[in-house]
């Protein structure tokens, strides 16, 4: 039979992979004795991390304890093994990250992925000092405009001049110098693309007091014509117009010598944090490169063309060239890496690493495992499976950065009530709840006494956070850290509620669901804790939670059918006007979107035109004060972040402005020590094993 | 006329009736106990009947071992600190991310955010039972109207119900059914959804082919030619007939329809926290890798619902291969997995 | 035979437009503001209120009519612009170019697996039809056949990336992890040293001389192709066996064993090279399946082919690129079935294409 030494075969085979089967999984039967999280080494550092730091700006916040809880009970080991062995891929930092760049093209850039990269090729006027989120140096301009220099200058009729002298002798990564022109050329690129969804309205606001190019090409049409400057539609302006909405946009960018100069028609505070390094849509382009590779070439006839692209008509979409310390080397879109190299002729000296690689890797685990092998020597590490890196030989964590993010939940105070499904029977009687439930004070008070912020911050974002002291974020001019904040309140919780709509709400008590964008636990298990607590209230009070789709979700908060939004706000630039805008301001996306009316616009409208920074202050705490009283929402949280890198990346520090991280004064060595300057500063922890 | 309005007359047509629908029963349940007869004698199939039987028991009797923490809701899972079989869920909310081994809460341990896995694998059965036979039928009965329709009017009705048919077949399954769920948004009535809209096309083409050979056979020309309608036609003589084979085939694909369903809430098609096995393993996905010191930390988050899913589909194949055999060459290969 | 081809690729179109009209009929169940999604893809860039989302609507003509959406697409279609991919970051056509190598790849690496194992194991447990190799045989590929791609490949992924991996020598460094290429020989492959002949990496590789990057790219593809062989081999054993089962009762086998011939050559050249037929017709959709089917198999191991990419696509309502993607999917349905059907008739006299 020719069967008989198949047979063999086969038998062999399985024999092979049972045994093998067996021997993959043989460990897992025994971990009765699962081996938890094995203790996990001190900082190498004695530093005291949440003593009392000395931060020139702000007093220490009460609430930052919880972030090193379970430290005192370990002992104190410092004893991590000094690194050995070869350091892999000695001249390429690589990144693994899990986010997708959106495009390349500066003025086109809206988001902290592109931003990043954006960050390390081309510079700005301005930067920022380090980790200092207030102190700016110059940059490719040898001053930061002040009124003290006399680069900021205003005139009687209340416009400001801010002046730039540019610096001479930089060239571009193709070799070509920049002037003066390349920097208003950048800008007035940027105000007169004005991609929809884009960041061109920073700009267009404060220098042309609109929002779009389009509104301001209307308002001129409707001059020259005497239209209405509504009626008017912008695909059908006349040429003359578009040249004259041009002029206005160069006007307002002007080149003097060697200097720019930017006319803004009244004071706008932020202007400078507008235009530093970190503003992606600041970044100076090269004006002849640009030209070539097909982008607008800074005629005033030819602009309509190049107004809101496509991403595929976007002649820069995915090529670069700046005078930053790195040079893009490829960007695949395949995998979604991207690589950049060292600029060697860099102006403040090469950076370091010859190369950086940015590797997209979407699973968990591969990029734990990246981490691990030393693949990978920065790594995003999502906060959920920090168990499962924590502990990891040869990885440096520094954990307690604040993040210029809050995280609040809104009450929608003119709640649609066609279609929704959200607010049950839409009236008060115990099945649902009506349309402007939110929009009495007590109901508010209510929830803000009844959410308890320690249980979830400990639970939903271990620990790593610190309550949300107001509209304003700790880190922020103006933030007022005596602000009275909410906490656990039950009794005084049910004292509101028994107020609420004339008792009524006691006695019918109330039901809606909240939606969460899926997979958003955080905002899950906080509408959990709030539910628990209502019910503990009064048995009739109910929350259901529903995940929604982002697609479903961003169509219900546009229509208007959510109850409650639980959301997160991360800043365009560094100023309190850019959080209490959106938050409280009837034109804000957040204050449009729960319908809070007028009262603090006025008040917000003076905080912006005001220079003097008392009175501005004095401005800005009210806004917290009234933030707080009115119980606008729920102000969760302010992150706290984490970095984990191997141990051999040496000179890192992180400003909470950036876009991302910064690579520029990276390097990878043995004997590469945490920035212990820095950390101290800002009260950081760092471990490493 | 007035004679059959007498009671005898009328009682006659009842139990004439009666009997009718009795034999039709019999009939089946004899092809049945034939069949199952058949499968007895096959020590493989006997095993996957066995599953089978194990898997329907923990469905039915998901109330009894694993009482629901809110009847209302019972396929959501718990996240509560004691989650133990016939006992209701007890103490606090947990939102731990991190899984948490076998323990004397937790039997088979929780996965991600404190779901415990027993419960959620007991309900995953329901769930699995559930959703296989609401799809198997609600598919096979417009599958069974279009085919059967095609077949008999033939010409241009066939010609365009099977070119309709076949622009459904063209989509890639798992491509189609995870837009359709996507636009729907998540949940499993939105997958169920999903699966009968590009499930029947299948069928349709199956009972057709069924149909057009019953339809050569000379009973149904007889019928015809002694004036029957169309509907009475296909309904009374064409379907009995064609159906059987087309029944136990369609029966036998709820395995690969759960295994499907599983990859879509893989996915993350289903709301988060819904007893589904596939879930589970979606949610042990980031964990697979243990921690730096034990690679296999958290088995269990991997091991229990792989083996419940796995298990259930064999059962199924096992009884599918045997009834295949049977039934065997015109049942071969109808149907082909898409994952 | 060229009337008949043609009459079938006169379909394609037919077929094409249902299969997007139908895409399109789905869509819209969703209103402009959920179809914006795509372009605002989360909360932290719902920046500057309703009136930019407005504009975005406006821009990308997701208001518009079903019929003016569908026939903006066709009309670049025909000019043979696929639109542009946001989950690609690209244009449709380059994003499905710079995958469609590495499905391409992985497919024909599992190929051969899937066809050796059925047809090896196929013939055995005909000849010994119910004997217990048959019956062992039926086992395996059963578990086969009920294991989900997605636990078998977690559980190789833990077995062998996680466990095993560790304890190897650094030869293998890299080996069984996620992806294409390690970065080393990613950094090789992309650069200008390095030809891309085929855009296959094993092959270009050994092109090129560059042995390391070979096996780095065999290593990468082990577990993938494991998944995906032994999930897809029991559909065809069964037809294997079936179909020799079948001939080995034919006439001339009978006459082949009395006239002396030897079994070994009985099997071998007669009946294995008929049963065969039926696997050749099979394997044409195997490569259709395969492609679409391997989704769930690319997801888990993050490797960078079509697979990867239709999930994604699907699941952000990115509509050009599962435009694209049908479409490419649809043609190559038709040609895989033309091809088949001519094989067919090649293979097997008695079949007349009319």
């Amino acid at each position: 039979m020719n069967g008989n030494s198949n047979i063999l075969l086969i038998i062999l085979a399985i024999a092979a992979v049972v045994v093998l089967g067996f021997l993959a999984l043989k460990p897992s039967a025994p971990p009765a004795t699962p081996e938890q999280p094995t203790p996990v080494e001190k900082p190498a550092k004695p530093e005291k991390p949440t003593e009392p730091q000395k931060p020139q700006e702000e007093p220490p916040a009460p609430s930052e304890q919880p972030t090193t809880p379970q430290k005192p009970e370990q002992p104190q080991q410092p004893t991590v093994q000094p690194l050995t062995g070869p350091i892999k891929n000695p001249d390429t930092l690589i990144v693994a990250d899990l986010s997708d760049i959106d495009t390349l093209d500066p003025q086109f850039a809206y988001d902290t992925a592109s931003g990043e990269i954006i960050f390390h090729v081309y510079d700005n006027l301005i930067m920022y000092d380090g980790p200092s989120t207030e102190k700016f140096l110059p940059m490719l301009a040898t001053q930061v405009p002040s009124l003290e220099n006399g680069l900021i200058t205003e005139n009687p009729d209340g416009s400001v001049v801010i002046r730039f002298p540019i610096r001479q002798g930089i060239k571009f990564h193709n070799g070509n110098a920049l002037t003066a022109e390349d920097v208003a050329y950048s800008f007035q690129r940027l105000m007169l693309m004005d991609r929809s969804g884009g960041p061109s309205w920073l700009v267009l606001s404060p220098l042309l007091n609109v929002n779009t190019i389009a509104d301001m090409a209307k308002v001129i049409e409707a001059e020259r014509t005497g239209q209405n400057a509504d009626e008017i539609d912008f695909q059908a302006v006349s040429p003359e117009t578009l040249v004259a909405t041009c002029e206005r946009v160069k006007q307002a960018v002007r080149v003097n010598g060697n200097d720019v100069e930017f006319s803004l028609p009244k004071p706008f505070p932020p202007f400078l944090s507008i235009v530093a390094q970190s503003a992606s849509w600041a970044a100076i382009i090269d004006q002849e490169w640009a030209t070539e590779q097909g982008a607008w070439d800074g005629s005033c006839d030819t602009w309509k063309a190049h107004y809101d692209p496509q991403k595929e008509n976007d002649p820069l979409y995915e090529k670069m060239n700046g005078t930053g310390p790195f040079m893009l080397e490829r960007w695949d879109h395949a995998t979604g890496d991207i690589s950049l190299v060292r600029n060697d002729n860099y102006w403040r000296g090469p950076a370091k690493l010859a190369r950086i690689v940015i590797k997209k890797v979407n699973e968990f685990s591969t990029r734990k495992l990246m981490l691990q092998n030393g693949d990978a020597d920065i790594a995003t590490i999502n906060r959920k499976f920090v168990d499962q890196v924590d502990g990891t030989p040869g990885v440096r964590l520094i954990k307690g950065q604040l993040r210029m993010t809050l995280g609040f939940v809104l009450f929608n105070q003119k709640i649609t009530k066609e279609g929704n499904p959200y607010i049950g029977s839409g009236q008060l009687d115990g099945n649902g709840i009506p349309p402007d439930f939110f929009s009495d004070i007590d109901v508010r008070k209510g929830f803000n006494y009844a959410f308890d912020w320690e249980t979830f911050i400990r639970e939903a974002i271990k620990n790593e956070a610190e309550q949300a002291k107001g509209p304003i974020p700790r880190g922020v001019q103006f933030f007022n850290p005596e602000n009275p904040v909410y906490h656990l309140d039950l009794k005084k919780a049910e004292e509101h509620f028994k107020r609420a709509w004339d008792g009524q709400l006691w006695q019918k008590g109330f039901k809606f669901t909240a939606p969460y964008l899926v997979d958003d636990q955080a905002s899950k298990t906080l509408f959990e804790i709030l539910k628990r607590n209502l019910q503990k209230l009064n048995p009739k009070f109910d929350i259901e939670t529903v995940n929604l789709e982002w697609s479903a979700l961003l169509g219900q908060s546009v229509k208007g059918t959510l109850p409650v939004y639980s959301a997160g706000w991360l800043e365009d630039y560094h100023d309190a006007h850019n959080w209490v805008f959106p938050l409280m301001h009837s034109q804000g996306t957040y204050a449009t979107a729960t319908n809070m009316g007028t009262q603090y616009d006025a008040l917000i409208d003076r905080g912006i035109k005001e220079l003097d920074p008392t009175k501005r202050q004095e401005i800005y705490y009210e806004l917290q004060r009234l933030a707080y009283e009115d119980a606008i929402a729920i102000f969760t949280d302010q992150p706290l972040g984490r970095h984990y890198q191997q141990r051999w990346v040496d000179g890192y520090y992180f400003n909470p402005i950036w876009p991302g991280r910064n690579f520029y004064p990276l390097s990878k060595r043995l004997d590469a020590k945490p920035n212990m300057e820095y950390v101290t500063q800002l009260g950081l922890v760092v471990e490493e094993w | 006329m007035n004679a059959a309005r007498t009671p005898a007359a009328l009682w006659a047509a009842l139990q004439w009736t009666i009997q009718r629908l009795l034999d039709a029963v019999m009939a089946f349940m004899r092809a049945l106990w034939d069949t199952l007869k058949q499968l007895l004698r096959n020590p493989l199939s006997t095993i996957g009947l066995l599953l089978l039987v194990f898997y329907a028991l923990i469905a039915l009797l998901a109330p009894v071992l694993a009482p629901p923490e809110r009847p209302a809701a019972p396929y959501q899972i718990p996240q509560r600190e004691i989650v133990r079989p016939f006992q209701a869920p007890q103490g606090k909310d947990v939102f731990e991310t991190t899984p948490t081994p076998p323990s004397a809460h937790h039997v088979l341990g929780t996965t991600q955010d404190h779901y415990d896995i027993y419960y959620a694998l007991i309900w995953g059965a329901r769930n699995a039972f559930k959703l296989g036979i609401i799809i198997v039928l609600s598919t096979l009965l417009i599958g069974i109207v279009v085919g059967a329709i095609s077949a008999y009017f033939g010409s241009w009705v066939d010609e365009i119900l099977m070119r309709i048919v076949e622009i459904f077949l063209v989509f890639p399954f798992l491509l189609a059914t995870l837009v359709l769920t996507t636009i729907l948004g998540r949940g499993l009535d939105k997958i169920v959804i999903a699966f009968i809209v590009f499930g029947w096309p299948g069928y349709a083409r199956f009972v057709r082919g069924e149909v057009l050979h019953v339809k050569e056979n000379t009973y149904v020309e007889a019928a015809r030619a002694a004036g029957a309608g169309h509907l009475r036609v296909i309904f009374r003589h064409v379907l009995p007939n064609a159906i059987y084979p087309v029944l136990v085939l369609a029966s036998l694909d709820i395995g690969s329809i759960v295994l499907s369903a599983s990859a879509l809430s893989f996915l993350g098609l289903i709301p988060e926290g819904f007893a589904d096995w596939g879930q589970l393993i979606g949610f042990s996905r980031n964990w697979i890798l243990g921690t730096v010191q034990n690679p296999l930390e958290y088995w269990y988050t991997i091991v229990y619902p792989g083996l419940a899913i796995s298990l259930f589909v064999l059962g199924w194949n096992l009884l599918g291969d045997a009834v295949r055999d049977i039934f065997d060459p015109r049942l071969r290969g109808a149907r082909s997995r898409s994952s | 035979m060229l009337a008949y081809i043609a009459r079938r690729l006169m379909f394609l179109p037919i077929i094409l437009f249902g299969v997007t009209v139908l895409l399109f009929a789905m869509l819209q169940l969703l209103d402009p503001y959920e179809r914006l999604s795509l372009y605002v893809r989360d909360p932290s860039q719902l920046r500057g209120g309703k009136e930019q989302l407005d504009r975005l609507i406006e821009k990308y003509g997701l208001a518009d009519p079903l019929y003016l959406q569908y026939g903006r697409w066709v009309s670049k279609f025909v000019q043979g612009d696929f639109g542009w991919s946001e989950t690609a970051k690209t244009t449709v056509l380059n994003g499905f170019l710079g995958r469609f190598p590495a499905t391409v790849e992985l497919t024909l690496f599992a190929i051969g697996p899937i066809l050796f194992f059925a047809i090896w194991l196929g013939v055995i447990s005909a000849v010994h039809h119910n004997r217990w190799i048959d019956q062992l045989t039926r086992v395996i590929t059963i578990l086969g056949y009920s294991l989900p791609s997605f636990v078998l490949g977690l559980v190789l992924l833990m077995a062998f990336y996680g466990l095993l991996s560790r304890h190897l020598p650094p030869l293998f460094s890299g080996w069984f992890s996620p992806g294409r290429l390690s970065e080393w020989a990613q950094q090789i492959a992309s650069s200008e040293g390095f030809h891309a002949y085929t855009r296959l990496v094993t092959v270009d590789a050994l092109l090129n001389g560059q042995w390391r990057v070979f096996w780095d790219a065999v290593g990468h593809l082990i577990l993938p192709v494991m998944t995906l062989s032994y999930v897809n081999w029991a559909g065809f054993l069964r037809i294997m066996r079936s179909s020799m089962l079948e001939t080995l009762r034919q006439d001339y086998v009978t006459t082949a064993r009395a006239k002396g011939v030897e079994e070994r050559r009985v099997i071998k050249k007669h009946a294995r090279r008929n049963a065969l037929i039926p696997i050749v017709t099979l394997s044409g959709f195997l490569v259709v399946g395969l492609l679409s089917g391997v989704v769930i198999t690319e997801t888990i191991f993050g490797y960078p082919g079509l697979g990867q990419w239709a999930a994604q696509a699907a699941l952000q309502l990115d509509v050009p690129s599962v435009l694209g993607l049908l479409t490419f999917v649809t043609i190559l349905f038709i040609v895989v079935n033309l091809i088949v059907d001519l094989l067919y008739a090649v293979v097997d006299p008695r079949v007349r294409l009319t």
